[in-house]
């Protein structure tokens, strides 16, 4: 057996419970494996520890075996362990230590001491067989897009011939395109009779190469192992109770409406001023090109709109301009009627509450408590009210329990919703939120997005950048497309999941085949938590 | 033939060079390194003409230092040979603020020299290879050098936040206390950034106890040598000329006073 773990335990030093507890698995080397699971279940630490990345990398209580070629993995030394399993990041820039493709290659094959001579021949053969453009080859890797870095790290473990891939998450991270590029790649490599062990929250791309799933639970058990049909089919339920992600075309995966929202806003709010209005935008950085080309957008009270385009379609250009960050050359953007350059830092604040990317970025005390109340001090809202308001906001957002918490020890979907809430208290009656479940697992993903729902509901306008377009179906009511800093379209979402070779061609992807067209026939939504 | 000179060499000769000019405090020494410097370089055809525009920065620097020391500069018997309104230029402060303007000039020289002829791929290599530098660390100062231009990016960002909380309202005062707010955020980030670094480089068979091998090979040449050797005589024939013209003046052991 090429994998073997026995009684797998293994405890983080400032945890108090295992992450995975007492694991047993016998994997053969040319299996191709999806391994799922709730947040927290231990996954990456499964691939981590086959590795002997854990211990060796990352400190942890380790007991029971794991056994790789019929040796402890802790036995080889981390180039024997390379030249048996090839790990692919979830975050693609953070596993590059070069500055160019070729001799980021030649890095694994170093560690392997291969001969300088054989070199550059096995580094050509593998940045060809992922498809690695040439002129991307020899651009530095910090310029090449997501999608391109993730096929640059598979070329680079792909060059020392591994029997099996471990991908943690490969994908999470990329737009669609980018998602699409490193799949197929996937698909090729694995011709050849490599294994393949993959976490991955998105599941559906992966689902014709799978040949076992397993599942582990919260408490970090292999609760199922299976092949995929039974897995899916016959354990439907338990996957659902477990909160993971079903790849199934039948099953609603997201699901907050109850009512559908769509139709009644925009009639209402067609009199009323429009809340953020840009005319004839245009904008670049510095004496760059342009990034943001005649835009021209008005979004009225109360709607949700998702900004969706590529990587470097302008989203992020066009966000900015609405908080000041980029001046357009030309163009007007209003905010209630109001040009945003005119407005004072602290006016701004009262106009529009806008989520980071990072919420990180926007933390400015050392304590979750302190962060609500620092918003409402800049609100001048005297001391003695502060306390009780802070109090009910935590409660609202579910973070009560982390009031005293740092706000940079909370995982990630708390760290937003606390962004979310402290951004808010200044009475905003727009909120943008920049990729707001980017890198999340799905059910933080969708903790985060009730709580937008919520405050959407109750009246708050939306505006969402992100790469999901199932969120976009499953929440956006409008949807605003740029490609090349242009708007090439805006109006409601489902007409534009009827134009298959213009989201192609824009970089996007249809949402998952269930959630389209569920609204249009007007079914209701179960919520599938 | 420049860039087949190790950059390790190179950067023994640039360091002599940069040493040389800072132990002299007469004009005319420094003017012969920037002068030397610029026809090796540009005529030689190692540095394009049009790279001298880097010196700019260099220049405004040098010129600040040159006014200031000329009006301000603390010397004894000096002779006002200038006035600009308030402004009382002697000689003696001249000559100094021209000797530091030069200074500055030349050291701006030989780093735009050294900086635009490096690669930091093989300034690294050639440390690990000829000089037995750590890989650990030289492969993390590769790392490194791969995040910074992202800092700025992400200094920015973080500013956009912060102002958009409202932290503008603050007051002066507390801009101590807001490069503080900013630090924490970019500390977190590059921390957790060298971790998974240090994570991805094991999972590639990274491990500096055990014997590697090395695509790019930068073995020592006498060429290396004699580049360095060539260096020295000239920074040592700009020396003698200008000790045998009676210019030279060293500055830091009591060196003339002009």
């Amino acid at each position: 057996m090429f994998i073997r773990t026995e009684g797998l335990t293994i405890t983080y030093l400032d945890a108090e419970r295992p992450v995975l507890e007492n694991v047993d698995l016998q994997i053969a080397a040319d299996e191709r494996i999806l391994l799922l699971g709730p947040s927290g279940a231990g996954k990456s630490t499964l691939l981590y520890a086959l590795a002997g990345l854990v211990p060796r990398a990352i400190e942890a209580r380790v007991t029971g075996q794991v056994l790789l070629d019929n040796r402890p993995v802790t036995a080889w030394t981390p180039a024997q362990v390379a030249a048996r399993l090839g790990f692919l990041f979830q975050e693609p820039e953070s596993q590059f230590c070069m500055l160019y493709p070729t001799d980021e290659v030649a890095f694994g094959l170093e560690n392997l001491a291969v001969e300088p001579e054989a070199m550059p021949a096995i580094i050509a053969d593998s940045l060809a067989r992922v498809g690695l453009p040439a002129r991307a080859q020899q651009m530095r890797i910090d310029r090449l897009s997501g999608g391109q870095q993730q096929r640059l790290a598979l070329a680079a473990v792909l060059a020392l011939n591994p029997s099996m891939l471990l991908l943690d998450e490969p994908t999470s991270l990329l737009d669609p395109a980018g998602r699409r590029l490193v799949v197929e790649s996937v698909y090729d490599l694995v011709q050849d009779g490599r294994g393949l062990i993959v976490v991955e929250h998105l599941v559906d791309p992966w689902l014709d190469l799978l040949e076992r799933v397993i599942v582990l639970d919260e408490t970090g058990r292999v609760v199922l192992d299976d092949t995929p049909t039974v897995v899916f089919s016959r354990h439907r339920s338990q996957l659902q109770s477990l909160g993971v992600w079903l790849p199934d075309a039948t099953v609603r995966p997201v699901g907050f409406i109850g009512t559908s929202p769509r139709e009644n806003t925009h009639g209402a709010s067609a009199q009323a001023e429009p809340i953020v209005s840009l005319r004839h935008v245009r904008a670049a950085y510095g004496d760059g090109e342009l990034v943001l080309r005649d835009i021209s957008l008005d979004i009225y009270p109360g709607e949700f709109w998702a900004l969706v385009g590529a990587n470097g379609s302008g989203k992020s250009s066009l966000a900015k301009t609405l908080i000041g960050m980029l001046t357009p050359m030309s163009g007007e953007v209003l905010l209630q009627g109001r040009p945003v350059h005119r407005l004072r830092t602290c006016e701004l604040t009262r106009h529009i509450a806008y989520v980071f990317q990072n919420p990180e970025h926007q933390f400015v005390t050392d304590t979750v408590w302190g962060e609500i109340d620092y918003s409402l001090k800049q609100l001048g809202v005297p001391a003695e009210e502060r306390a009780d308001r802070v109090r009910s906001v935590l409660e609202r957002f579910g973070l009560a329990e982390h009031a005293a918490s740092n706000p940079f020890a909370l995982s990630g979907g708390q760290k937003r919703r606390l962004a979310v809430a402290a951004m808010l208290q200044a009475g905003a009656p727009l909120l943008v939120l920049d990729e707001p479940t980017f890198g999340q697992d799905w059910r933080h993903a969708q903790e985060l997005m009730q709580t937008i729902a919520r405050l959407h509901q109750e009246g708050i306008t939306i505006l969402m950048l992100t790469h999901d377009m199932n969120l976009v179906d499953a929440y956006a009511e409008k949807v605003a497309v740029l490609h090349e800093g242009r708007l090439v379209y805006a109006g409601a979402v489902a007409p534009l999941w009827s134009r298959p070779a213009d989201l192609l061609r824009w970089g996007l992807e249809w949402p998952r085949s269930g959630a389209v067209g569920l609204r249009e026939r007007g079914e209701t939504v179960v919520e599938s938590d | 033939m420049w860039n087949q000179i190790s950059p390790a060499a190179r950067l023994i000769a640039n360091l002599a060079a940069m040493f040389a000019v800072v132990m002299v405090n007469d004009p005319y020494t420094p003017t012969m390194f920037l002068v030397v410097s610029i026809a090796l370089t540009v005529w030689t055809g190692v540095l394009q003409g049009r790279r001298l525009v880097r010196l700019l920065p260099f220049g405004f620097f040098a010129f600040a230092m040159f006014w200031m020391n000329a009006a301000w500069a603390n010397v004894n018997d000096a002779v006002v040979v200038a006035t600009l309104g308030p402004l009382q230029f002697t000689d003696q402060g001249i000559v100094l603020g021209l000797a530091l303007a030069l200074r500055i000039l030349a050291v701006g020289m030989l780093t735009i020299v050294f900086l635009s002829t490096m690669d930091p791929t093989e300034m690294v290599l050639s440390l690990v290879q000829q000089f037995r530098f750590p890989p650990r660390l030289a492969y993390s100062l590769m790392a490194a050098l791969r995040f910074v231009p992202t800092l700025e990016t992400e200094m920015q960002l973080i500013r956009a936040a912060h102002r958009i909380r409202g932290t503008g309202a603050e007051g002066r005062l507390a801009w101590g206390r807001r490069l503080y707010r900013y630090a924490i955020p970019l500390l977190a980030g590059g921390i957790r950034r060298a971790e998974r670094v240090a994570i991805a480089m094991e999972a590639r068979g990274f491990a500096p106890q055990h014997p590697r091998t090395y695509m790019r090979k930068l073995p020592w040449r006498t060429s290396d040598t004699w580049f360095i050797v060539a260096s020295l005589v000239v920074i040592g024939a700009i020396f003698a000329v200008s000790a045998h013209m009676n210019w030279l003046s060293w500055a830091w052991f009591g060196g003339r006073e002009f």
